[in-house]
């Protein structure tokens, strides 16, 4: 590249008007060695400051270490992912158990015999009749109060719009980061 | 964003994130800790990171705003105590001219951190970081005009401040670019 076109990029560059291909172009000039004597003033400037470009302030790993610290952050996030040893045996024990109590529970009733006691089966019918009519009275009774409870499912459902706010907040959050910025400036 | 896709999409821009914290804090060690805070950051952040215009004047910003708390929370950063990390100069057999490289690197440190606090940060996004105008004017907060203002105003206080170090043997060619500019 020729002087004149150097001079031209100097004057945008100093003017704040060159964009970064221009810049480029310019560090490359002065650093090539070649240099017009009349430019030579603006070397220093541009040779350092590439200079400060290619330092590398952090080992090779610095990227792998980072990623590291994700993925320990990733498995707090999702602890129920990865039981432990421990935990998995209590969890086996537990089935075991509770197979072993069905099947004698259900073992017992299969093998036990039951014996009526009434002699006559239409006496024995209508003895059915009212207790279970007692209960259903009963029951009913008991129901009937339970009924309000589906308005506290219907106040319920209008909360979760409340994620909606969440979502809104976790913006605002940034927004304050925003903010902090412009405080410090101040 | 899971962890994957984090990793490909913030992890890449890390780089870049800490050069711009050392060039601000001068030093290695806490410039990576910056990031790492910066980076944790923008991990919690990860649901909403993509209704994010742009990412990498956000990581910037985050990365800038944690620098300045630190920078505000210590003792004056020393100059004179730089080291320049994994710095790989191709003079390195010639440890006079490696001392005189650094001395001169100094000088721009010194000549970038005299510099008002705006040119300061707006030289550092631009020259040496090599950000786009309109990522630093979101950054900085400015509009664009006012940032290519104070960016001149910045590189001509460092030319001339350069010169000034350097007059010595240049008296001469100081004058020629009196006449070019």
């Amino acid at each position: 590249m020729d002087t004149k076109q150097i001079e031209i990029l100097l004057e945008k560059y100093f003017n704040g008007q060159t964009t970064l291909q221009e810049e480029r172009e310019l560090g490359d000039y002065f650093l090539a060695g070649s240099v017009d004597p009349d430019l030579l003033p603006f070397r220093e400037q541009f040779v350092l400051i590439r200079a400060l470009q290619e330092q590398e302030p952090a080992g090779p790993d610095f990227e792998d270490r980072l990623a590291g610290l994700i993925d320990a952050q990733d498995e707090k996030i999702l602890p129920g992912r990865r039981f432990s040893f421990g935990f998995r045996w209590v969890v086996a024990a537990t089935i075991a158990i509770l197979l072993g109590v069905g099947s004698y529970l259900a073992l017992e009733k299969q093998s036990g015999h039951q014996r009526d006691t009434y002699s006559d089966t239409n006496l024995a019918y209508a003895e059915v009749q009212k207790t279970l009519r007692y209960v259903s009275y009963k029951m009913n009774r008991g129901i009937k109060p339970l009924s309000t409870v589906s308005k506290i499912n219907a106040g319920a459902e209008s909360l979760k719009k409340l994620e909606k706010l969440d979502t809104g907040m976790e913006m605002l959050n940034m927004v304050s980061i925003i903010n902090n910025s412009s405080n410090l400036k101040k | 964003m899971d962890a994957a896709e984090f990793k490909m999409t913030i992890l890449p821009m890390s780089r870049k994130l800490l050069h711009y914290a050392f060039q601000m804090l001068h030093d290695t060690a806490e410039a990576e800790d910056t990031i790492q805070e910066v980076v944790l950051k923008l991990w919690n952040l990860r649901h909403s990171l993509k209704s994010i215009k742009n990412p990498e004047a956000f990581a910037m910003t985050i990365t800038r705003n944690w620098c300045l708390d630190r920078l505000k929370a210590k003792k004056p950063v020393y100059i004179a105590t730089y080291h320049f990390g994994y710095d790989r100069q191709s003079d390195e057999y010639d440890p006079h001219r490696r001392v005189e490289h650094n001395d001169k690197l100094n000088i721009l440190h010194r000549v970038i951190d005299s510099l008002p606090e705006q040119q300061k940060q707006v030289v550092q996004l631009r020259d040496i970081e090599g950000l786009e105008y309109e990522q630093i004017a979101e950054i900085m907060d400015m509009n664009l005009n006012a940032l290519r203002v104070t960016l001149s105003r910045a590189r001509n206080k460092i030319r001339d401040e350069l010169i000034k170090f350097d007059a010595y043997g240049y008296q001469t060619n100081r004058n020629t670019a009196g006449k070019i500019l």
